[in-house]
């Protein structure tokens, strides 16, 4: 009788694997580099499954064991196992063990005279990296033309080596080429913007850099720096000024990170390093990768850290609620003092309407955490908890005169007044607010924001083009004109405030 | 005995104000055609001086080991050639004695240097880092500054002998300096210092670093804190004000290494442009009245292209892609490659790097001092760049650096673009930890050598060999302007073609020269024309008989217009 391969039963993985996945699904990184290491001494490299190698590199990669990771990929390579997945964590550790010569090298002997697409990329990504600008050109032209999974990467290396050979022309082919195919190519995008730039197509690279900022935050300084030097030679000097202040926080941001990320390397086993590194990237939407592997590195050395369980709430909070609910409440555990983490669970209870419980956490943490951000929880809670406009009105004012730039709290007050039909009183307020903080947009804000829901609409716009004055280029201010926008049914002009209100957002990093 | 051809001029034509008077036209027998004219570009590597830089190490790695030291190429005894100052470290605690003073050679015109002994060689016995040269007082010889890690010194020059009056002065500061530059920032005719400052470091706040690996190494920069610099008004009667609050330049803590002035946008008074170390370079520009505004952001002169602070080291500057505009090029890290910010005009420069060729042959390389000198005498700006890793050990780390490296030679090949020269034109070099680094004639043969420090080994000179090319040297002696010109642009006329040079401060990294501004004319048989704008606002226009000559210009104390014959020597290469 035959039988067909599906009805054979699939042999049990070696426990070994079982192992290391598990360490692996745990981010017990130092533990699945381990268990792989003791596997390869008992069965040899070759028996590592292909699939499962570039997970345990990624986990050299997070506990910063960069030149351990590159001296297992060269034993892969030895074995004929260096293939495409292998080669791109490869190049990432051999880079950070500062052997970018040895990793040409092993891509040679690889490579020989074959033409692997992947294999060939790393190798052009290697002479890139060490400014090996021709020759990264001559290896990307024996890439063959048909290959698709390097459809994208091939022309934005192309382009940036001839960029790095000022040879603007091809540069500026091989980019558009690269955005023709993937228009969301963020690199190539800020490639291309610098390249315009250079070419003194000014009007070209300006509309290419603030389409770049608009669409991802990452790499904000370089694009911020060649997008207000743009303006500035455009002569638009007071938008140039806006960006490139925006400019000296972005790169004092990078600047930050790449230090915490310099002090993890060099000694991969100190916790606080990585606590500091965690807190910094955790509310950063363009850094959650770094951010969770700095948290599950940081709690593999040390697991009952109050500040990295507190991290890894904030990390999971957008995404799983209830995960985020149990380490919170791991981080208080591990140290009662955690208050941060009862103001986190007082506001995740809050939303879930558990009064009581959020009372308990917020009367228990007030004078050890941020007062705007407390008094504006605590507003909620009165307000849900119906204790009247006097009561709730009062924590709100509390929580604008803590910090007069919190726009959710003024907005709160905003809210409170037209919940409780407190208008005259709200916008009083407002007024006196304004009166005493003129360069602040917000209290114009937030009463446009209120005559709008009063359909004064007239009223609105007036409020809105005044705090356009103060701060021509405080987002809110964009976004909220896009509303009265939509409101009055002027979709295109929306649009145009909301993108507005996007790119500089982006400028500023939020 | 004298080796320079010496004309001296004294302006036949001079106006108050930047009317140009009209020119001398005199026959054109050759015209510059710079690059194919040039001569091939070929040094010799010599080591003339007995001095060999210590760098006072204890084995702890304390980071003001790796960071020096630089020299002096300056004719500080007025015979006509350039002599030679060393600047030495000194002992750090724990490590091994040693004679920590500064060197002074005296050249004797053929090319042999003699060391001098003695209080009058401004033997300075502290940390010593860095040097700058300048006639503080206007009496025709050159003072002499010694930056330290530890209290500054200001020795003024009688005659040759050099005496101390950083006391008198106000100018020992002990904040660990490090490159420093005399420029007139008033207009005052007087030349005012400007000091750059590095790190709060002390012995007592030294920390343990390591790039990885449980390795030990020198810190990075970013392990302490910067200092601000100092800048010093000088009052005349050797008596300095320290002006540097008043500036701002307290509160900005830049971690300072090189340091040039000149006038970047033109507007007749001296600005500044600081490379740092790890944070953002510095350009601040000089509105007058000691106010100096920050213009590094809109002046796109302080990052790189990805918006990132580099290591700046040195800075080296002038009219390199000869539009007429005065451009920058600074040394930084390996890995990070040098850049040179192309003048725009107006005070705007954009990163040329990539057009200029100059960013991948530095990739490999750490450059500290730096020159823009016109090696080959075609008429335009090459670089000189001294390299050397900072981390000793920095090969534990990498496999693509090493701490001693080849220094560069990168040769303009016109329209901005560079071409790395140095297999060809230094030969076979002995890779060392290069420092400072300064230009000039020192066989008087006509054309530019250049000295390189050697943090912990020996000094070398680079004899430049070329031969066949003519060239003009001009030596400025301001009357109401400063005496040494500082500040004055000379523009040189040979056709249709100028040649431009500002005479600045600074520049490079812990060393100075006191040079005349070097003109080589590739196969020019004759120049139209000399103007020279002063600092005081003057300009004046000479005659120049002949090629092949240092040619002394000399601007009246009242700026009137006065002509003296010229009284010639001809040039060592023409005897």
């Amino acid at each position: 009788m035959l039988i067909s391969q599906s009805d054979v039963p699939l042999a049990p993985p070696p426990v070994s694997e079982l192992a290391v996945r598990s360490a692996l699904r745990e981010a017990q990184y130092g533990r699945a580099i381990e268990l792989t290491q003791q596997w390869v001494v008992a069965n040899g490299v070759a028996a590592v499954p292909a699939e499962l190698v570039p997970l345990v590199l990624g986990a050299y990669h997070a506990s910063h064991r960069f030149d351990d990771g590159a001296d297992f990929v060269e034993r892969l390579a030895d074995h004929g196992a260096l293939t495409g997945p292998v080669a791109k964590v490869g190049a990432t550790l051999f880079s950070e063990a500062g052997r970018l010569r040895g990793w040409g090298a092993l891509l040679d002997r690889t490579l020989g005279d074959g033409n692997d697409p992947t294999l060939l990329l790393e190798r052009a990504r290697a002479h890139f990296s060490l400014q090996e600008y021709a020759a990264a050109i001559a290896t990307c032209d024996r890439i063959p033309r048909d290959t698709s999974n390097v459809g994208v990467a091939e022309p934005y290396l192309r382009g940036a080596a001839h960029a790095g050979l000022a040879q603007w022309d091809l540069a500026e082919q091989s980019l558009r080429l690269c955005l023709e195919r993937q228009p969301r190519h963020y690199r190539a995008m800020l490639e291309l913007g610098r390249v315009q730039l250079r070419r003194k197509n000014i009007d070209g690279a300006i509309e290419t850099l603030r389409r770049c900022i608009s669409g991802r935050p990452r790499d904000r300084a370089a694009i911020l720096l060649n997008l207000g030097q743009a303006l500035q030679r455009a002569g638009q000097g007071e938008e140039s000024k806006f960006v490139l202040r925006a400019f000296k926080s972005a790169n004092a941001h990078e600047e930050k990170r790449k230090d915490l990320e310099q002090a993890v390397r060099i000694n991969p086993s100190r916790v606080d390093v990585y606590v500091e590194l965690a807190e910094f990237l955790v509310d950063d939407p363009a850094e959650r990768r770094a951010a969770q592997a700095a948290i599950a590195r940081g709690l593999e050395l040390a697991p009952n850290s109050d500040r990295l369980l507190i991290a890894k709430g904030r990390f999971l909070r957008p995404v799983d609620i209830s995960a985020a609910k149990d380490a919170f409440v791991a981080a208080l555990a591990a140290n009662v003092r955690a208050h941060d983490a009862r103001l986190e669970l007082a506001e995740i209870t809050l939303s879930a309407n558990g009064l009581q419980l959020a009372d308990r956490f917020l009367s228990r943490c007030r004078e050890h955490v941020d007062a705007s951000r407390w008094n504006l929880a605590f507003t909620e809670l009165e307000a849900r908890r119906g204790r009247g406009y006097g009561s709730a009105v009062d924590y709100a004012r509390r929580a604008v005169d803590a910090d007069p730039t919190n726009l959710e709290a003024v907005l709160a007050w905003v809210d409170l007044g037209m919940a409780f039909q407190e208008v005259e009183a709200t916008t009083k307020q407002l007024a006196v607010w304004s009166a005493a903080d003129p360069t602040n947009p917000r209290f114009l804000i937030a009463h446009a924001v209120l005559e709008m829901e009063r359909d004064r609409f007239q009223a609105a716009a007036d409020l809105l083009a005044l705090a356009m004055t103060v701060d021509p280029y405080f987002p809110p201010t964009h976004h909220f004109s896009a509303q009265l926008l939509r409101r009055q049914d002027n979709k295109t002009e929306a649009k145009v405030a909301e993108a507005r209100a996007t790119y500089l957002a982006r400028v500023l990093g939020q | 005995m004298k080796t320079f051809a010496r004309d001296k001029v004294r302006s036949p034509r001079a106006g108050g104000g930047p009317l140009l008077v009209a020119s001398f036209v005199l026959v054109v027998v050759g015209v510059l055609s710079a690059r194919e004219n040039s001569s091939e570009l070929r040094f010799v590597t010599e080591r003339p001086v007995d001095f060999v830089h210590a760098k006072g190490a204890s084995g702890q790695r304390y980071l003001v080991e790796t960071m020096g030291s630089g020299a002096a190429l300056f004719d500080f005894d007025g015979d006509g050639d350039l002599d030679l100052y060393f600047v030495q470290g000194a002992p750090m605690p724990g490590a091994k004695r040693f004679d920590s003073r500064n060197c002074l050679y005296r050249n004797d015109g053929r090319g042999a240097f003699a060391r001098l002994t003695g209080d009058h060689a401004a033997p300075d016995a502290r940390y010593g880092m860095g040097c700058a040269v300048g006639d503080i007082d206007n009496d025709g010889d050159p003072d002499l500054f010694v930056s330290n890690y530890g209290r500054n010194s200001l020795y003024r020059n009688d005659g040759g002998r050099f005496v101390d009056i950083t006391r008198e002065a106000g100018v020992g500061d002990d904040a660990w300096a490090s490159s420093a530059a005399f420029a007139d920032f008033d207009g005052d005719g007087l030349l005012d210092l400007y000091v750059a400052n590095y790190l709060a470091f002390t012995v007592d706040v030294h920390k343990e670093c390591s790039l990885g690996k449980g390795i030990p190494a020198y810190c990075s920069p970013d392990a302490y804190p910067g200092v601000g610099d100092r800048m010093y008004r000088n009052l005349g009667g050797g008596k300095f004000l320290d002006v540097s609050d008043r500036v701002g330049l307290g509160k900005s803590l830049g971690k300072s290494l090189g340091v040039l002035c000149a006038d970047f946008d033109r507007n007749g008074k001296i600005d500044v442009y600081i490379a740092n170390d790890g944070v953002s370079n510095q350009l601040l520009m000089n509105s007058g009245d000691w106010k100096f505004e920050d213009a590094t952001l809109v002046s796109a002169t302080g990052y790189n292209d990805d918006g990132l602070a580099q290591a700046g080291m040195g800075v080296a500057g002038g009219d390199l892609d000869d539009d007429g505009l005065f451009d920058l090029f600074v040394t930084n890290l390996s890995s990070e490659t040098n850049v040179l910010y192309r003048s725009l005009g107006d005070g705007f420069f954009e990163d040329a790097t990539a057009l200029a060729g100059v960013g991948p042959p530095s990739f490999l390389y750490t450059g500290f001092g730096t020159n823009a000198a016109d090696f080959d005498a075609d008429g335009d700006l090459d670089l000189f760049i001294a390299n050397g890793h900072v981390i000793d050990n920095i090969a534990k780390f990498s496999d693509h650096q090493t701490y001693e490296q080849v220094d560069q030679v990168m040769v303009n090949i016109g329209n901005g673009r560079f071409r790395d020269d140095t297999v060809k034109s230094l030969g076979t070099q002995q890779p060392a930890a290069g420092r400072g680094s300064c230009v000039g004639d020192l066989d008087g043969d006509g054309d530019l050598d250049i000295v390189v420090t050697n943090c912990d080994s020996v000094p070398v000179v680079y004899r430049n060999q070329s031969s066949g090319v003519s060239w003009l040297a001009i030596e400025l002696h301001g009357g109401r302007s400063n005496r040494d010109g500082v500040g004055a642009r000379v523009r040189v006329h040979i056709g249709a073609r100028v040649l431009e040079r500002e005479r600045y401060g600074g520049g490079s990294y812990l060393s100075a020269q006191d040079r005349p501004l070097y003109f080589g004319l590739g196969s020019a048989k004759s120049v139209d024309r000399v103007t020279v704008q002063w600092p005081s606002g003057t300009v004046s226009e000479v005659e120049v008989q002949g090629l092949n000559r240092c040619v002394v210009v000399e601007e009246t104390a009242t700026g009137a217009a006065t002509t003296k014959p010229a009284t010639s020597r001809p040039a060592k290469s023409d005897r």
